[in-house]
């Protein structure tokens, strides 16, 4: 679906919902524009090995897209934490000079000079590029990579002033191990997320249809006397976003787009290191540590794998403590 | 047509292209010859017309449409393939419309090209 679409799909009229679910959306669209740019580092690493017929305009078309597709990224992190955005822009003009060096090469020429042995200058210059990309190949903060890292940095560190979440919503409780977690979903156009006890079976949302395909227990259920761990989720088409806060702190977010897609299927997964990652990541994801936790990705697999990878996030998630008691001791204080 | 017995002209005047696809396309039997310069590779082709021309559809003296539209007036047998860069692929449909026989686009394994040249050579009446 495209984002557009789903930006003229209404809310509610709470101000505070509006503002989750423009994050909700915001984030999608950071999601895919990172997507972008791995795509761009994939593609010219596969283009490396030698096997291609490539000429220069595919180096400067990729040089190009990157710059373009970063300032996207600058510009939507700003927009999601308004402060502290600064250093976000330095780094990006000093990318811009970066990638204005690799241009100027080319159209001045000098680019052709320096070729040795049987390397082919348009190859010897797709290297240099991918140089720029990797964070194993120089200063880590100063690489594509490495800035996109910095990137997010930026916005998992983004606080929301929204009481959060809704307790009024529909939620699905899910009993674990002393505690009861609580997905409070926001309501979005026409649907009504949870109706029922059959409600996640039968919901049109797959990504949530998967995700709690093997969990021990799903079942609309009543306040108990045990603890409640609440998230909030946003069901959208082919997306869904599920977090959780600790006050104004992001601790755990899970964003899917399950479409049937191979291109544009993802799970993405941001996990505060207080919520002990490791042993749920499913070997499926690759990781990469940021300040305050580990970013998890997973995409570029087929639908069955999606599923299954996804399945066994949502029943490790769900299913395990993940320190959360005292979590909860520390939110109560 | 037997392999053996096609002549390929390939025009681009990145020298990458043609310094990787000759051997590469030699290796079906053809014979191949390339040229950088598509003033010269026409005039070439009009001493001596090819089975195919592969052609880059971006070149500054000349552009691809134009060898497409000279080279099947002077011969309507070849078989012209045109070869594309990142932003020409609707530039490519126009010349699939002008007769070209297929297009294929940058970056590509010589290997692709080869099973288009393949079925190019078969579609030559002997």
């Amino acid at each position: 679906m495209e984002l557009l679409n789903l930006f003229k799909r209404s809310v509610s009229g709470k101000s505070g919902i509006n503002e989750l679910y423009l994050d909700h959306l915001r984030y999608i669209k950071l999601l895919e524009n990172t997507r972008i740019i791995m795509n761009l580092f994939g593609d010219g690493q596969e283009k490396a090995c030698g096997e291609y017929i490539l000429d220069v305009h595919y180096v400067t078309a990729m040089v190009e897209e990157t710059i373009r597709v970063l300032g996207t990224l600058v510009f939507d992190a700003c927009v999601m934490r308004n402060h502290g955005g600064d250093a976000l822009f330095h780094q990006w003009d000093d990318q811009k000079k970066r990638a204005g060096k690799i241009l100027l090469s080319v159209q001045n020429g000098s680019w052709l000079q320096g070729s040795s042995g049987n390397e082919d200058p348009e190859y010897r210059l797709l290297k240099d590029v991918l140089n720029w990309f990797d964070p194993e190949k120089g200063d880590k903060k100063s690489s594509v990579m490495g800035f996109v890292r910095e990137i997010f940095n930026h916005i998992m560190t983004r606080t929301c002033t929204v009481p959060f979440p809704f307790t009024d919503m529909p939620a699905l409780a899910i009993p674990c191990q002393g505690i009861v977690h609580r997905i409070h979903f926001l309501p979005v156009g026409d649907e009504t997320p949870l109706s029922g006890k059959s409600s996640v079976e039968a919901s049109d949302c797959r990504p949530l249809r998967v995700m709690f395909r093997d969990s021990p227990q799903n079942a609309i259920t009543s306040d108990s006397g045990l603890a409640h761990v609440r998230w909030a989720a946003v069901m959208n088409g082919p997306f869904m976003s599920l977090g959780f806060r600790e006050g104004n702190r992001i601790l755990c977010q899970v964003d899917i787009c399950l479409s049937g897609e191979r291109d544009g299927d993802y799970v993405f997964v941001f996990m505060h290191d207080r919520m002990i990652p490791e042993p749920l990541i499913p070997l499926e994801f690759s990781t990469s540590k940021i300040n305050d936790g580990i970013l998890a990705w997973c995409y570029d697999r087929p639908a069955a794998v999606m599923d299954d990878t996804l399945a066994l996030l949502g029943s490790r998630l769900f299913s395990t403590p993940l320190g959360l008691e005292q979590i909860l001791s520390d939110i109560r204080r | 047509m037997d392999m053996k017995n096609i002549k390929i002209m390939v025009i681009d005047d990145e020298s990458i292209v043609g310094k990787r696809l000759k051997p590469a396309l030699e290796k079906t039997g053809a014979q191949v010859e390339t040229f950088e310069d598509p003033e010269s590779a026409l005039a070439h082709f009009y001493e001596n017309p090819t089975d195919i021309v592969v052609t880059d559809i971006r070149m500054d003296k000349i552009d691809g449409i134009e060898i497409l539209d000279r080279v099947l007036a002077k011969s309507g047998q070849t078989k012209v393939i045109i070869i594309t860069g990142y932003a020409t692929v609707e530039i490519a449909r126009e010349a699939l419309s002008k007769g070209a026989f297929d297009f294929i686009a940058k970056p590509f394994k010589p290997s692709d090209l080869r099973v288009i040249i393949e079925r190019a050579a078969q579609d030559l009446t002997p």
